[in-house]
């Protein structure tokens, strides 16, 4: 992937401490793009579609979506099904970050569409670890073209 | 008591009222038939004495005509009539039901013993030509007997017969409104029966007055004076009253039972003309008298006048007497059958009726009791932690609408329930996510602690040689033990919630429940232990177990944990042996692991079942969940599980699994 690319990566969390923990270790992994942090569901979806706070705002659609379930206003699962059924957004790829371990909620966001299911562990290690992983996988992974 | 049995106690009373009735209709059947006999054999006695009556009339007058005529066919008829009262006495002596009616029937014979000597004392004078004497014998001594204290003692004892009679019917009326069915046709024949009883004695009664006007008539035959004619006219007056009596009785009953109209007043026109007939001689012998012409005349009017006397008046009036009594029997023999028909169809209807009841009774007891034991079924069920059951009982009534509240109950005791588990599941759900936070940054901290001490050797920015010691203190022992006591805490904290996030998630599971072969549960599991077991030269023996009804995944759970535990705390002072064995009850399955390992002291074993317990000496790795995993487990499906521990010689876990809880879920 080329790092100077000015495409971007969308983090839905609304835990900044989350929010900051997750860049940090995407950084050490050796993603350079930007990342745009978002606390809320209807922000995010707003973002993605230029409406409400972002009309007419510029910016191009992010690279990669990370999305936690627990979120204020929309939940995760909403704003996951909102991009999955819009063709605009359909294509960009949705990592779903969350401390839920419920196998029946991971059955129901893939049901939905999301790409890959992350859960955030406790131990430290293996969070970061998990994170790490995730850099590296973006960082060989070629994005489809929009 | 329980309520089976005391609807079998009513039930047993409503039986017991019925048979009662049913005996009373049965016991007032019998009653009438008794009084009926009763009724029969007093009428009988009542007709016996009567003929008595009569014949002894006849008796009388074959004597006056034996005196007057001296014919031996007279006295010859007199000794007939004599053999046939006797023998009529006879019968009644047999038939008389009281000693004091023996007594006065005894007494009425006496009289007429006495009577019959004195009319043989009469005949004999006779014969002998002391014809005055015999007339004096017979006249003075002999009629004012039969006339007076003989009559008088019979009348009595008639009356007796007849008091007996209507006291019968009055009874038989009494009895006969006890029993059902019996309709007015019975009571009509009573009625009937009873005006025959009157009739009779009405005859009876006439037949005492045209005795008095014969007798009369033959003393004016033997001396007919003035003053026995006027005598014979003012009887006759009397006499005519009677038979306009008779007559009065014969057209004004119309009730069944009796001699029909035509025929009773046929006889009693016979009996009326053969009267006036003898009237008239008598007239005519006195006119002829008064004429002083008596003598000539005397004869064939005395020969005609006794024929009709004996042949015509006194014989049909036996015969009347006769019929009547026929019909009075006639009419009890119908009333004893129809009243026997009417208790034996009465008794049938009642016991039909009984069993009708009882087996109603018995229908609704049964729905009863099969109600409310599916309600205790249910209940056992919903109250052993199964709160998906719901209890079914058919129908409207009382005991479905107490299915129905009772199924709203657990209705809301599983809402509650639900709200308690997932209140629990997002509590440790969401302290999470503060976790991730405490253990990432305590990561981060860590980071930048080592960065920093690795800048600080780098650039050696304090001189001061104490300070640089104690920096170095902080950076490399004070600050990394803080961040691990965090990090060991936040651990600790995790597992914790980890643990009862599983716990949650037990009763959340669907169970599929099946037959499980328990041997091979345990060899399986059993072979996962196989290096562990070497390592402690430990064995394991596992005998032939029964099969249960349970869930595959659940049961394997609850194994892997048992034997865990059991080889987990094997003493290893001494070789460890793990033992499993296990029988079928009546209810379903009961397994046993025993081990001979260290032991738990009975302090303890209320513990060791509970969360996050852990019992003895805490040197070997474990939650402490994994008890109160299995206990969870083992509870959904009814089942239970306990303990038998000696401290250093070894611990049972025992554990039954019933199977009701899943009968009708198994495929």
């Amino acid at each position: 992937m080329d790092n100077q690319q000015p495409v971007m990566i969308l983090l839905v969390e609304d835990d900044s401490g989350h929010a900051l923990l997750i860049e940090k270790n995407l950084r050490r992994a050796g993603i350079t793009n930007k990342i745009i942090t978002l606390d809320n569901g209807q922000n995010a979806v707003d973002f993605l579609f230029k409406e409400g706070a972002y009309s007419g705002a510029g910016h191009p659609s992010p690279l990669l979506i990370l999305l936690d379930l627990n979120l204020p206003v929309l939940d995760g699962y909403q704003v996951l099904k909102i991009i999955k059924n819009d063709e605009r957004t359909k294509a960009i790829p949705v990592v779903i970050l969350t401390t839920t371990e419920d196998p029946r909620e991971v059955a129901r966001c893939y049901e939905l569409g999301c790409n890959v299911y992350i859960t955030k562990p406790v131990e430290y290690e293996k969070f970061s670890d998990a994170i790490r992983k995730l850099g590296l996988f973006l960082s060989i992974v070629k994005v489809p073209e929009q | 008591m329980s309520i089976q049995r005391k609807l079998t106690f009513l039930l047993a009373v409503i039986g017991a009222i019925l048979g009662l009735f049913a005996g009373a209709m049965a016991w007032n059947a019998a009653l009438v038939t008794a009084e009926m006999r009763t009724v029969r054999a007093e009428a009988g006695n009542f007709k016996d004495l009567g003929r008595i009556r009569v014949f002894h009339y006849r008796q009388m007058h074959l004597a006056t005509q034996f005196l007057l005529s001296g014919r031996e066919e007279s006295k010859s008829d007199f000794n007939l009539l004599d053999g046939e009262i006797v023998g009529l006495f006879k019968a009644l002596r047999r038939g008389a039901r009281r000693e004091a009616d023996r007594e006065k029937l005894s007494s009425v014979e006496t009289d007429y013993r006495r009577i019959i000597a004195l009319v043989q004392t009469a005949f004999a004078l006779k014969t002998r030509g002391k014809m005055s004497e015999a007339v004096a014998v017979l006249e003075g001594q002999a009629e004012p007997l039969s006339t007076g204290i003989f009559q008088k003692k019979a009348d009595d004892l008639m009356a007796l017969y007849v008091l007996r009679i209507e006291g019968s019917y009055d009874e038989t009326i009494l009895h006969l409104g006890a029993l059902p069915w019996l309709g007015a046709r019975n009571l009509k024949t009573i009625d009937g029966a009873r005006s025959a009883i009157r009739y009779y004695n009405l005859l009876d009664k006439t037949t005492l007055l045209i005795n008095g006007q014969v007798k009369e008539l033959l003393d004016y035959l033997i001396a007919p004076t003035d003053a026995n004619s006027r005598e014979l006219e003012n009887y006759n007056v009397d006499v005519k009253r009677a038979f306009a009596e008779w007559e009065k009785i014969i057209q004004g009953q119309e009730v069944p039972g009796v001699p029909g109209e035509d025929g009773d007043l046929k006889v009693m026109r016979t009996v009326e003309h053969a009267y006036h007939e003898i009237l008239e001689s008598a007239r005519n012998i006195h006119a002829l008298a008064s004429a002083g012409r008596a003598r000539e005349s005397l004869e064939p009017l005395e020969s005609r006048t006794l024929f009709m006397i004996d042949n015509i008046l006194l014989s049909t009036l036996d015969a009347a007497l006769y019929d009547s009594r026929k019909e009075i029997e006639d009419a009890h023999n119908r009333l004893i059958a129809s009243t026997m028909t009417a208790g034996a169809f009465s008794l049938a209807v009642v016991v039909g009726i009984g069993l009708a009841l009882f087996w109603a009774s018995h229908r609704l007891v049964r729905e009863l009791i099969s109600g409310i034991q599916e309600l205790k079924t249910g209940t056992e069920i919903i109250g052993s932690g199964y709160l998906d059951h719901r209890i079914v009982v058919a129908g409207n009534d009382e005991l479905g609408s107490l299915a129905q509240s009772f199924n709203r109950m657990t209705d809301s005791l599983k809402d509650g329930n639900e709200d308690l588990r997932s209140f629990i599941y997002s509590l440790s759900h969401d302290l999470r996510s503060p976790l991730v936070n405490i253990k990432g940054f305590s990561g981060e901290l860590g980071g930048l602690v080592r960065e920093l001490d690795a800048l600080l050797r780098r650039s050696r920015v304090s001189s001061d040689e104490r300070d640089r010691v104690r920096l170095q203190n902080i950076l490399e022992n004070d600050l990394p033990a803080s961040l691990r006591f965090i990090v060991l805490s936040t651990e600790r904290i995790s597992e914790h919630m980890n643990a009862v996030l599983k716990l949650s998630l037990v009763g959340q599971r669907e169970l599929k429940p099946e037959r499980l072969d328990m041997t091979s549960l345990f060899r399986s599991a059993e072979s996962r232990f196989a290096g562990e077991l070497l390592r402690r030269n430990a064995t394991m023996h596992i005998e032939d177990l029964p099969w249960v009804i349970a869930d595959g995944k659940a049961m394997q759970e609850v194994i892997s944990q048992l034997l865990d535990n059991a080889v987990k705390y094997l003493d290893p002072r001494r070789p460890g042996l793990v033992t499993v064995f296990g029988q079928r009850t009546e209810e379903g399955a009961l397994i046993h692991v025993r081990d001979n390992g260290r032991g738990i002291a009975k302090e303890d074993l209320d513990k060791i079942f509970g969360l996050f317990r852990r019992a003895g000496r805490q040197d070997i790795p474990g939650d402490g969940m994994g008890l109160a995993y299995v206990k969870a487990l083992v509870r959904r499906h009814n089942g239970r599980i306990w303990c038998e521990s000696q401290i250093n010689a070894g611990t049972t876990f025992s554990l039954s699994v019933p199977d009701a809880k899943f009968i009708g879920e198994t495929k």
